[in-house]
């Protein structure tokens, strides 16, 4: 069973998101703010992250690129989730490193049908690897 | 020897002596002491008559009297015609007097005996005279040619310098120089009338400050009555020249002038003084007018090349005006170009230019320059001339004062014209003198600095500064009219930039809590076995409402993101049949919702562009919308997709209720709705029809509405960009589908274009 961390400081969000995910058959923790994502994301040790941009304290860039600097938390897939975004924000997520990218209000079902994307997109892009790492080893 | 034989030969080689002597003096010198072997004597004198009938001591010998001065007046008495006025005082008591009728005068012999002389040393006396009488006439002839050859040749000199020269201190010069040979004056000097007015101005003065006046020192004169000649004796107005009474003191004793051209109107006149008495005669006065026919001429033409290079740069100046004031369209520059160039023909120590403001009876300095004043400056606003004073103008086409102190100068009320000294002041009216558009006022320290000759010169002036000075005004006019606009325009531009922000932040802070609400009423829905059909009903309801304020949230934003030129394409190849397949279906529940049919043309082949699929799925999307809104039940909505030329058309025809011909003029103002029930109960933002031009446009394409109220209406757009099946390597055919998927899944949510507008 895959584990989503939900990073968003709107509490209504964090639950639709928890209950939307959980219905799909995930397993959900959640956090409040940019600042303890990785502290989360550590003890928790996610499939995959949902991460709101507009944040009170740190915003979700800034968290991102926390988690792309750490080695520990670097592979983990991160999909950022705002109402308000630029194309140079996309861009910034982009570069940043983030996977993909869900507009508020997004529609019936997408978020699941993105983070399950998300998911096998990553295992398939690992399985690859591997096999191609095997493949140089042998 | 023969006494009388002696003397005879004596007296003829007296005479001998004289003939071959051309020098009077050594003539008369020899005489006396030659005569002393034929008669005793203790004085000698010769007397001359001048041409005034009055004597002049030439030569003394033997004793001399305190009072004798050779070539002075002799103060005759009778009986004492060498001017002794008591020759016993000396011990003379003998005299004798012949005259000597070939220098017009007289030779006087005095002895300290008494009786010494007898008829026959009268007789002796006579027969010496008669002997050198033709050497004295030939020596003073000799003495005369001599004189005139010296005038000729100082004539001579003065006519060349007066064909050669053309100013008239070079002239001036000449004739003092040349003058100094044949005439015993101290001071020369001409004065020059003022062709228009009745002053004459000095232009030559040989000595500084004669008579308290200076080179270049105007004065008024009446030259007419001057009078010309020689006057004598030390005194008061010499010259006539005195007009208003004023005192000419003088050390010089005799005064000569003579007209310069004509003498009922001359040019001015030709003054020489001495500061001796006796010294300047009618050959001198004879000469100098000789010498004034001489120059006139040259002084006239002298006059003329300075009239003329004057009026030449008169015109000039005037010309360089006109074309710089037409090519400024401010009227201070306009003013700066006057000031810079007037200033080599018109005197002033302060210029102001002032303007009459439109609708007011008030007049706003424009321009200042020169001294500054306790007055109003630059863009103060001053009284309009008064009614005197516009007569005034009007009659003598200036308002001139010349004030001759600096007590009589008007003060204007707070300034310190006074204090300044500010004698002269000229006023010229700009544009039409009954209704001037402003004026040009010059003020000088200089007395009577303003005269016609200014007036006619200032009036071009103002004539050729007057349009380009209208032009100037209407062009501040509309500079500042433009400015008001400029600003309410900024002022407009902000408020509706503010109005987009506005509008942007608002759409976004709704969609986080839209999105809590849809995605709640989604999870209910979900577990919609659990609940009964009302409970159903109800959250489809709900569904489908914030479905559609998502719809008015996004077509908010693309109106603010349109506002700021932000709304953007991204264009991809993709199939349009497919697209409109897809679109179809998703409007079937829709269309049952009112029983409509959507009827679909379009070619059997497939059709490729290179647009912006959202973007163009939500141009179609919004036409059929409209269609299904403002159509009744039942009736039938055409779709027709036709390619032509490289362009894709897409036709959306309904049987609707049509839009006013009225309407249709505000149909593409954002968030206009024809105001009508079915409009209304239909809802929407009255954005839609504003966005999807805005698409089409953004496409390169067009979108266009045909409506007849009551009947229907047809909605197309035309974009360019058809092309072919893209060729595309299979491992990218696996992503494409998998991102196709996502697109078609969610027509109405442009998660490729998150463009910002905040």
């Amino acid at each position: 069973m895959n584990k989503i961390l939900v990073v968003d400081d709107s509490s209504d969000i964090r639950l639709l998101l928890s209950r939307t995910l959980k219905a799909a058959g995930y397993t959900v923790s959640e956090a409040s703010d940019g600042d303890e994502v990785i502290a989360a994301t550590l003890s928790y040790e996610p499939d995959m992250i949902l991460l709101d941009v507009a944040m009170a304290r740190v915003d979700g860039f800034k968290a991102l690129a926390l988690l792309k600097k750490d080695p520990r938390t670097r592979n983990i897939p991160v999909i950022m989730v705002t109402a308000k975004g630029h194309p140079s924000d996309l861009e910034t997520a982009r570069t940043l490193g983030a996977l993909d990218y869900i507009n508020k209000p997004w529609a019936h079902g997408e978020v699941e049908l993105r983070v399950q994307w998300a998911i096998t997109s990553v295992l398939r892009q690992r399985d690859q690897a591997s096999k191609r790492s095997q493949r140089l080893a042998g | 020897m023969n006494n009388a034989e002696d003397e005879r030969r004596t007296i003829l080689a007296i005479g001998i002596g004289a003939n071959w002597d051309l020098d009077i003096n050594r003539i008369f010198a020899r005489f006396s002491n030659d005569l002393t072997t034929l008669i005793d004597y203790d004085r000698l004198t010769i007397t001359t008559a001048r041409r005034d009938g009055r004597m002049q001591l030439e030569f003394v010998a033997g004793m001399k009297a305190p009072e004798d001065e050779i070539g002075g007046l002799v103060v005759s008495v009778v009986g004492n015609p060498d001017g002794l006025v008591n020759p016993r005082d000396y011990g003379l008591h003998s005299q004798m007097t012949v005259p000597i009728s070939a220098i017009d005068g007289t030779i006087t012999i005095r002895s300290r005996d008494r009786n010494a002389y007898s008829p026959r040393h009268v007789d002796i006396m006579r027969q010496v005279v008669a002997q050198i009488s033709p050497g004295i006439s030939n020596a003073i002839h000799y003495q005369e040619s001599q004189h005139r050859v010296m005038e000729r040749t100082a004539l001579a000199e003065i006519g060349r310098a007066a064909t050669h020269e053309t100013d008239l201190d070079s002239i001036l010069l000449v004739v003092s120089g040349a003058l100094s040979n044949l005439m015993n004056f101290d001071h020369l000097g001409t004065i020059l009338t003022e062709p228009k007015n009745d002053t004459a101005t000095i232009v030559c003065w040989s000595t500084a400050g004669l008579l308290g006046l200076n080179v270049g020192d105007t004065v008024k004169v009446d030259l007419a009555h001057a009078g010309s000649g020689i006057l004598s004796g030390r005194g008061r107005d010499p010259l006539g020249l005195g007009a208003e009474g004023q005192d000419y003191d003088s050390e010089d004793r005799q005064w000569m002038q003579v007209p310069l051209g004509e003498e009922s109107n001359p040019l001015g006149m030709l003054i020489v003084s001495s500061l001796a008495d006796s010294v300047l005669g009618e050959d001198d006065a004879d000469l100098l007018q000789r010498v004034a026919n001489q120059i006139a001429p040259a002084i006239q033409n002298a006059r003329l090349t300075a009239d003329l290079t004057r009026a030449v740069e008169e015109r000039r100046v005037i010309a360089v005006i006109g074309r710089a004031a037409s090519s400024k369209t401010e009227m201070r520059s306009i003013f700066s170009v006057v000031a810079k160039e007037l200033s080599k023909f018109v005197p002033f120590d302060r210029f102001v230019a002032t303007i009459a403001v439109p609708d007011k009876e008030m007049l706003e300095i424009s321009f200042v320059t020169g001294l500054a004043l306790d007055m109003p400056n630059e863009g103060h606003q001053i009284e309009k001339p008064d009614a005197d004073q516009i007569r005034e103008l009007r009659a003598t086409r200036a308002i001139v004062r010349n004030y001759q102190s600096v007590a009589e100068i008007v003060e204007v009320p707070g300034s310190d014209l006074r204090t300044k000294g500010l004698l002269s002041w000229i006023q010229v009216a700009v544009g039409d003198i009954t209704d001037p558009m402003g004026y040009l006022s010059f003020r000088s320290k200089q007395k009577e600095a303003y005269t016609n000759e200014h007036i006619d010169f200032l009036e071009n002036i103002a004539r050729q500064v007057s349009p380009s000075l209208r032009n100037a005004q209407m062009f501040e006019m509309e500079r500042a009219l433009r400015d008001q606009l400029d600003s309410r325009n900024k002022e407009l531009q902000e408020a509706n930039a503010a109005k987009t922000r506005f509008l942007s932040t608002v759409s976004h802070e709704l969609k986080t809590p839209l999105t809590i609400v849809s995605g709640f009423i989604d999870l209910l829905v979900d577990d919609a076995d659990q609940f009964t059909d009302e409970h159903v009903e109800a959250l489809n309801i709900m569904r489908k409402n914030s479905s559609r304020l998502g719809l008015l949230i996004n077509d908010v934003l693309d109106i603010s993101r349109m506002d700021a030129g932000k709304l953007r394409i991204e264009t991809s190849v993709f199939q349009v049949d497919d697209l409109i397949v897809e679109l179809d279906k998703s409007f079937e529940q829709i269309l049952e919702s009112k029983s409509q049919s959507l009827k679909v043309s379009m070619p059997d082949s497939d059709i490729w562009i290179e647009a912006d699929r959202n973007r163009t799925a939500q141009l179609i999307t919004n036409l059929l919308s409209n269609a299904h809104k403002y159509s009744g039940e039942k009736s039938q909505i055409r779709l027709s997709v036709v390619v032509d030329d490289g362009h894709l058309s897409v036709l959306v025809e309904d049987e609707g209720i049509g839009i006013s011909a009225e309407d249709q003029k505000q149909l593409f103002t954002a968030f206009f709705r024809a105001d009508n029930r079915v409009a209304r109960e239909a809802g929407g933002t009255g954005l839609g029809l504003v966005i999807a031009r805005s698409i089409a446009e953004l496409h390169g394409g067009d979108l266009w509405l045909n409506s007849i109220e009551n009947q229907g209406t047809t909605v197309a757009f035309k974009i360019p960009g058809i092309t072919t099946e893209p060729v595309i390597n299979p491992a990218e055919e696996a992503e494409l589908s998998q991102l196709a998927q996502r697109s078609r899944l969610y027509p109405d949510t442009d998660w490729e274009d998150i463009g910002e507008t905040a």
